[in-house]
């Protein structure tokens, strides 16, 4: 019985996504034409155009309001476009151009990316405005502005989770980088067969999910049988640490999990920047007598600084948001030691089901990553722009 | 030193750096192994046996049949399966009209994709959850599999359109002058010509929704039948928290299909996660 439910629920969110493309295209595509036409025309037909686009955005209004609310406007929307459309020219005819097509190729993609990106956002906000208790239901809760952010912003265990993932983010990013940088330019000088075992090896941690790394980590960290009680064995140390227990031990532990995972993640963006340096460079500096370092200080170097950038910044926003390794690692102890802005949020959310401090924590973690998202767009934003 | 001795030398050399990497890289995956190969108990004794004295697989017997994690292994194929197929078509679509077909907005539209992606999940996930929820569809596959399936659409999108965009033009203007539509060219013309960059673009959503862990854990709801595998370890180390060998079998188990995939098609997955950072 229950699968049989499940079922026709999946049924029915595909009838209704398929359904949705559909409908809209049809609109936009109406709409689209229409203002074609009109354009150059009189003012008052023209106003025409902007009213039923007018439309389209009460709907997309209303559905970040209720969902169920949004399908009337929708619908009015659509059948005004076509209205307009087959007004102006007398006839209704659907033959579709390239860019109608390009549209209609566009809307799945499109359509889910708001529903799972843009929708919850904006949810996400208005959720963090009001004060909910073991319930979503902003509409029946009360707005309470921005008291929440006033709570995240002013406790303790804010400022210890905000300075936590900072530092963790500097130093991690920091190690990733030069060990990153090191793999790289060993995988760059080897011979031709060693590079490709290289290669292999590189990718392995980078392919592993988080939360398992940090579940393998968390045995690597015990304490009577783990890699400390090994360095003992081999006489490195006297006693074995107590790698998750202690504060400041366990903020590196963290550490050297993330490390060990994304360092091959930074080898791997600058073996590509490594890759694009003409060999022409090399034998031109090796006619000028330019040797070992100063080759790589003054050649290897300011060639993949834009790569260099790019990874720095990716890595650095992938850090900031850093949830899985904690979570399964520490689960942000001891006490909130390890915490992260992320998995307070997540903490405030699923244990204490308060969706409106939850979302406060979330909002913050997004700000703090839309400075660096945006100045990675700017740098990429040029590998965007395809041929044709 | 003459030429012979340098190169000696740099040979050497070259073999130290390449045997630290692979220490560093391999040696917490191969600490795992040696504890699943342990029989049960003897992971706590010390000395630390750096290959056990007496290797069994009693451990992995145990995970599959009597922890049942054959149910999350399949599971967890059958998502990350639907995934790669359904999102892939979703995103090579959308990467079609981006790389080759004309119309005026496609670096913003690409561009609008790409930002969604670096939107933190943990401010989706509430909301998401909600979505889920009035479907009806939480404590299901169903539940992870469409939101993975945009979740690794901008990346897909993004991967193929490069791809797109090096098949020549040409090839478009033939099939017009044939006769083809659109839609006929992306499927007759383009998608079959497009294998290597839809496998290399199946791989990394393959791998995303293997790894996918907090939508997984939420909408799962602690319910063992339709858990995925990062959920099931997350649960096992909670649940088993002192049964090693029971924990690093599950760990190996989940991990070699990913390690396979990654090694088997090691190139593609460099030239993949390059692609964003670093234009060829």
């Amino acid at each position: 019985m229950e699968q049989l439910d499940m079922v026709m629920a999946l049924l029915r969110v595909i009838a209704f996504f398929a359904g949705s493309v559909g409908i809209l295209f049809l609109g936009i595509t109406m709409l689209r034409r229409a203002e074609t036409i009109t354009r150059g025309q009189k003012v008052t037909i023209r106003w025409l155009v902007y009213l039923v686009a007018g439309l389209y955005v009460i709907a997309a209004l209303a559905f970040l309001i209720r969902p169920q609310l949004g399908a009337v406007p929708a619908m009015v929307a659509v059948a005004a476009s076509i209205a307009l459309t087959v007004g102006l020219t007398g006839r209704f005819s659907l033959s579709l151009g390239e860019r109608d097509m390009a549209i209609l190729f566009v809307l799945p993609a499109f359509l889910g990316i708001l529903v799972l990106y843009y929708y919850p956002i904006a949810q996400t906000i208005i959720y963090s405005l009001h004060d909910l208790q073991y319930t979503a239901r902003w509409l029946e809760e009360s707005f309470i502005w921005f008291q929440n952010y006033a709570r995240v912003l002013t406790s303790t265990n804010f400022l210890q989770a905000a300075g936590f993932t900072f530092y963790f983010t500097v130093v991690a990013v920091f190690l990733e980088f030069w060990i990153g940088l090191g793999m790289a330019m060993t995988t760059f000088w080897v011979s031709r067969r060693l590079r490709g075992v290289l290669r292999s090896i590189i990718v392995i941690p980078w392919a592993i999910p988080p939360i398992i790394s940090a579940s393998m980590w968390r045995w690597l960290f015990n304490g009577d049988v783990g890699i400390g009680a090994l360095l003992v064995q081999i006489g490195l140390i006297e006693q074995s640490p107590l790698f998750l227990v202690d504060r400041t031990l366990a903020v590196h532990s963290v550490i050297l999990a993330d490390v060990w995972k994304w360092s091959s993640v930074m080898a791997i963006f600058l073996l590509g920047g490594l890759a694009v340096i003409s060999e022409d460079i090399y034998d031109a500096a090796k006619v000028d007598g330019a040797r070992g370092f100063f080759r790589f200080r003054r050649i290897t170097l300011p060639m993949i600084m834009p790569t260099i950038i790019v990874a720095i910044l990716f890595r650095a926003m992938e850090a900031l948001r850093t949830f899985d390794l904690v979570f399964g690692l520490t689960g942000g102890g001891p006490g909130t030691t390890t915490e992260t802005l992320s998995s307070f949020a997540y903490k405030y959310y699923f244990k204490y089901s308060n969706f409106g401090l939850g979302s406060a924590y979330a909002v913050v973690v997004t700000i703090v990553i839309l400075v660096l998202s945006l100045l990675y767009v700017s740098r990429i934003r040029k590998n965007l722009r395809f041929g044709g | 030193m003459n030429y012979q001795q340098r190169r000696r030398v740099s040979g050497a050399l070259s073999l130290v750096a390449t045997g630290l990497i692979a220490v560093f890289s391999l040696s917490p995956i191969y600490w795992i192994l040696i504890t699943s190969l342990k029989p049960r108990g003897t992971e706590y004794l010390l000395p630390i046996e750096l290959w056990p004295s007496n290797p069994t697989l009693q451990a992995y017997s145990s995970v599959l049949t009597e922890l049942g994690f054959l149910v999350p292994l399949g599971n967890s194929f059958i998502v990350s399966s639907a995934v790669a197929v359904f999102g892939l078509l979703i995103s090579a679509l959308s990467a079609y009209a981006v790389a080759r077909l004309r119309f005026k907005y496609r670096v913003e539209s690409l561009l609008l994709l790409q930002i969604g992606a670096m939107i933190p999940p943990v401010v989706t996930i509430a909301p998401t959850f909600m979505i889920i929820k009035t479907l009806g569809l939480l404590r299901s596959l169903p539940a992870m599999i469409i939101p993975n399936m945009f979740y690794n659409t901008p990346l897909s999108t993004w991967l193929l359109a490069s791809y797109f965009s090096e098949l020549p033009f040409e090839l478009d203007d033939a099939a017009k002058i044939d006769g083809y539509r659109p839609l006929q060219i992306f499927w007759k013309v383009i998608l079959p010509l497009s294998a290597p960059g839809l496998f290399s673009a199946g791989i990394f959503a393959f791998l995303g929704s293997w790894g996918e862990f907090m939508l997984a854990s939420a909408v799962t709801m602690g319910i063992p039948e339709v858990q995925t595998v990062p959920v099931a370890i997350q649960n096992f180390s909670l649940e088993f928290r002192y049964q090693w060998t029971w924990i690093s079998a599950g760990i190996i188990l989940s991990l070699i299909p990913v390690i396979l995939i990654v090694i088997v098609f090691q190139r593609w997955v460099i030239k993949g996660l390059t692609a964003g950072a670093v234009k060829f």
